[in-house]
């Protein structure tokens, strides 16, 4: 049976057993999606593309550290290309190194289990034009705390600044967005359902 | 909205990204202790998780992955020992009689033993990267590296090879593909050239069994000087100039 048949968990187990094709098969899978989040983010192609070379050598690296039922491997992967994007934007604005290591990368502790309170099938069926369309639904406020924190990877603090706001709002539009988006998914699960 | 844990508020600015390095460690440091929060924490992520699928993916360019599985064969030519498997999914077992063993004091000790041979064993990865692998790391990954494709002969069609160097350094990464394996007395043996010079000799290297191999070659100039570089098979000895097959030959 070929590689091309099997599911994420499966390639990420054999990856762990140092399974180069499976690997292989992981970015033939997500490698364009990785990309799209760094260029997104950092903006240069060359930086981006090392940066997704750099999150598929740590896959390759700590595979079996990876534990299966804690979490999707495309969140385990988008993470760590999030938190390198993250970090390379904060060495760029030449603040204190916050250079990822180990300990930094996304840990299973950061991963979702089966006991959150959004089904995981239910974010599962949601499509990229539905995650655009429930972040362009938004109040606009609510919206650039998530594009300058998650897209731009600035602090709370940065935002505040930059938004001329208190501190505390910048946390109660992060939170305010984050529950709406959840109740869109949610939404979309129930209607498709 | 009134927080009853001063930590709950910045869960969801914390599952952004959007705090700086020392909050988050204090956060993490939090999370160990509070379910509550670790709850919230893997609600809002699972959520935060979501915001990549609205990006438009973007198609890398061939070189990242020539460079990230030149690095791997390098590491898988490096290490053989298997690596522990990921945990897989399995069916919750029966209730077991409770014995002295299921005791939580047990638990305990047995997590904590857990956690330190897991670190120990990440220490251990970390740490075990050969001089050679960090080498090649450090070239595949300088901005000034360039590449060469050196194409296979006539008497090796299927073969390829590629070198990767930085100016000013004397040794530089080769990648092959499309070799075959060698009887155990021979090898493939690398061969810098310059002009009209006789071929210098490299390294003596094997393939794996897919015909690939990733090998740190080093010369006596700097490798921007040579002008070709060659393949062939040799003892595996090595031999001070060519005497077998040519596989590979290229040049600029």
């Amino acid at each position: 049976m070929g590689v091309e048949t099997l599911t994420d968990s499966e390639l990420i187990a054999r990856v762990a057993n140092r399974d180069k094709r499976a690997l292989e098969e992981l970015y033939d899978r997500y490698a364009a999606s990785a990309l799209g989040l760094a260029l997104k983010m950092l903006g240069e192609r060359t930086l981006a593309e090392e940066i997704v070379q750099e999150a598929y050598w740590r896959v390759w690296k700590r595979a079996a550290t990876f534990e299966l039922e804690r979490g999707q491997f495309t969140a385990w992967l988008f993470g760590i290309v999030h938190n390198l994007c993250i970090d390379e934007i904060r060495r760029r604005r030449a603040r204190p190194a916050t250079l990822s290591t180990d300990s930094e990368d996304v840990a299973i502790l950061d991963l979702p289990d089966v006991s959150m309170d959004v089904p995981a099938s239910a974010l599962q069926s949601v499509t990229g034009e539905q995650v655009r369309s429930a972040l362009s639904s938004l109040p606009a406020a609510q919206r650039s705390v998530i594009e300058l924190a998650y897209f731009e990877g600035l602090t709370h603090q940065e935002i505040a600044a930059q938004l001329n706001e208190p501190i505390g709002t910048i946390h109660t539009r992060a939170r305010l967005a984050l529950q709406k988006l959840r109740e869109t998914f949610v939404a979309i699960h129930l209607d498709e359902a | 909205m009134a927080w009853s844990d001063p930590f709950e508020e910045l869960i969801p600015i914390y599952a952004l990204g959007g705090l700086t390095h020392a909050e988050r460690s204090e956060v993490r440091a939090h999370l160990k202790e509070c379910a509550n929060c670790r709850k919230r924490l893997q609600a809002e992520q699972a959520i935060a998780q979501m915001l990549p699928r609205a990006v438009e993916p973007v198609v890398p360019s061939p070189q990242t992955k020539t460079k990230l599985f030149a690095r791997i064969d390098a590491d898988l030519a490096q290490t053989s020992a298997p690596v522990r498997p990921a945990t897989v999914p399995r069916a919750p077992a029966p209730k077991a009689r409770r014995t002295w063993f299921t005791q939580p004091v047990f638990a305990v000790a047995v997590l904590a033993a857990l956690v330190i041979l897991a670190f120990g064993a990440w220490w251990f990865v970390q740490n075990s990267q050969s001089p050679e692998q960090r080498a090649i790391a450090a070239i595949l990954n300088d901005p000034n590296v360039k590449k060469v494709t050196l194409p296979g002969t006539n008497d090796a069609p299927g073969a390829s090879g590629e070198i990767y160097m930085v100016p000013g350094q004397s040794q530089a990464v080769l990648r092959v593909t499309g070799l075959n394996q060698l009887p155990q007395d021979k090898g493939y043996e690398f061969w810098f050239i310059k002009g009209q010079e006789p071929p210098q000799p490299s390294n003596v290297f094997t393939v794996n069994s897919d015909g690939t191999m990733t090998v740190l070659v080093k010369a006596n100039d700097q490798v921007q000087n040579f002008n070709a570089w060659a393949v062939s098979i040799e003892p595996k000895t090595g031999v001070p100039k060519p005497t077998g097959t040519i596989v590979i030959l290229g040049g600029l």
